[in-house]
């Protein structure tokens, strides 16, 4: 009985602190593919260029098999066992609406928002059409004034860059 | 019919008139013929009658020839940069950006590439895409006519280095934490300006509990990393003088304590509690 008396807090103390290595990781999805189990490494970054768009992890994102129609994506860590099936060969891209599991909704509503010219892309006709109204403020600019402060500002525009497709 | 057959022929020549007038980008450097292992800066101008005030521009050059060392933005009439000049294959850099306020005239400055030479002979600089759209509310873009440079890198030349740039004055930076509009997520964004020397690059690094994470290069806007509670923000200019901003995500800062006080108290209940509890049930 002492030592039951000794062992329960021990038993409740580790509880608590073991109890985030049995949380599991939410699957990223689009209609292009699924991620299984990703572990979004720290230090992630956004990357983007006037081809594509980086949204989050970098380095090792998974440690299952991810697959598409289009591919398969296998890698882990050392206790993870070896593949059985084939390496399948792309033989086309992704969908230019799959990224970083951002549902398409939510990714069409950001494009709507910065796509000032509806051609479905954030590119430099919009940060033209941005610029053309820089510094100005009142009811005539609400539509260019992302963040709702009033005035097309650096801010505005920033937030242009970061929803940028190209 | 002849008549369709002439207006047909003014419509092209009137078009290519216009095209003549429109903006042109056109190269210059300092010195024309230099040996191999030199350093150069290739500047790159915009000439506009009419106001314009985005460009995309792709510039060519020979890679076996030169190698590209970066952008040097002192002087540059752009304010706001897509990305920093980029190499997007080996000899294709490209240039997105924009300004503040309308550009039109002659000889803006739009940034000066820096190259090494690597070994003898002609080098070629091509614009094989400008677009420039002009300042009217619209994005009308314009193609700028393709535009050429030449240098020669012979043994005999001088070996031409870069001098050191001299800057007393830090950089200027802005850096705020943005709310997103569409998916209320919180970035980082930021303005560097360095009127004299030019800014070279940011940096930010950040803890997420007691200890700073590795220094990550970054451009405008960057995302916050996920549970960061404390960022330092860093630009260094072209002189390597730096300036610093720290910034502090309260939200995450106040989650932080919460989560610290509830280890407590569980660690209270645990140790103090539970024994309480066992005794009675003892005592029964």
């Amino acid at each position: 009985m002492k030592l039951a008396k000794k062992i329960t807090p021990l038993i409740l103390l580790l509880s608590i602190f073991f109890l985030p290595f049995f949380v599991r990781a939410t699957d990223f999805t689009s209609p292009g593919f699924i991620i299984r189990d990703p572990v979004i490494k720290l230090g992630a970054g956004f990357s983007t260029s006037s081809g594509f768009q980086l949204w989050s992890s970098i380095g090792q994102e998974v440690i299952g098999i991810s697959s598409g129609t289009t591919f398969i994506l296998q890698s882990g860590f050392l206790y993870f066992p070896l593949p059985t099936t084939t390496t399948a060969q792309p033989v086309n891209l992704p969908p230019p609406s799959a990224g970083g599991g951002l549902p398409p909704s939510l990714l069409k509503k950001i494009v709507l928002s910065s796509d000032f010219n509806n051609d479905g892309h954030v590119d430099l006709i919009d940060l033209s059409i941005i610029l053309y109204f820089y510094g100005q403020n009142g009811r005539k600019i609400a539509r260019y004034d992302l963040n709702g402060d009033g005035t097309v500002n650096f801010i505005d525009v920033s937030i242009l860059f970061y929803y940028w497709t190209g | 019919m002849k008549k369709l057959f002439y207006a047909i022929i003014s419509l092209f020549l009137f078009s290519g008139l216009v095209s003549a007038a429109g903006p042109a980008i056109y190269f210059k450097t300092d010195v024309s013929n230099l040996a191999p292992s030199s350093e150069f800066e290739l500047s790159i101008f915009l000439n506009s009658k009419e106001e314009v005030n985005v460009f995309n521009l792709e510039i060519n050059y020979p890679p076996d020839t030169l190698k590209f060392l970066g952008g040097n933005n002192s002087g540059s009439i752009v304010d706001v940069w897509q990305k920093p000049p980029t190499v997007l294959l080996d000899g294709e850099v490209s240039l997105i950006g924009g300004t503040l306020k309308p550009f039109h005239g002659e000889n803006g400055l739009i940034v000066k590439l820096k190259f090494q030479t690597l070994k003898t002979g002609e080098v070629f600089f091509t614009l094989t895409n400008g677009k420039i759209y002009l300042a009217n509310g619209l994005g009308t873009v314009i193609k700028a006519p393709e535009s050429f440079y030449s240098i020669n890198v012979t043994s005999e030349a001088p070996v031409v280095t870069l001098s050191p740039i001299l800057d007393s004055t830090p950089p200027m930076l802005n850096a705020e934490i943005v709310t997103t509009p569409i998916e209320a997520g919180k970035i980082l964004v930021f303005n560097s300006e360095d009127k004299e020397s030019g800014t070279d690059y940011s940096t930010m690094r950040f803890k997420r509990w007691f200890s700073w994470s590795d220094s990550q290069q970054i451009i405008n806007p960057a995302p916050l990393p996920a549970h960061a509670w404390q960022l330092e923000i860093k630009t260094v200019n072209n002189a390597g003088l730096e300036t610093n901003e720290t910034l502090y995500l309260w939200e995450e800062i106040l989650k932080k304590i919460g989560l610290l006080l509830l280890v407590l108290l569980g660690m209270i209940l645990i140790f103090r509690v539970a024994p309480m509890g066992y005794n009675k049930y003892k005592r029964k």
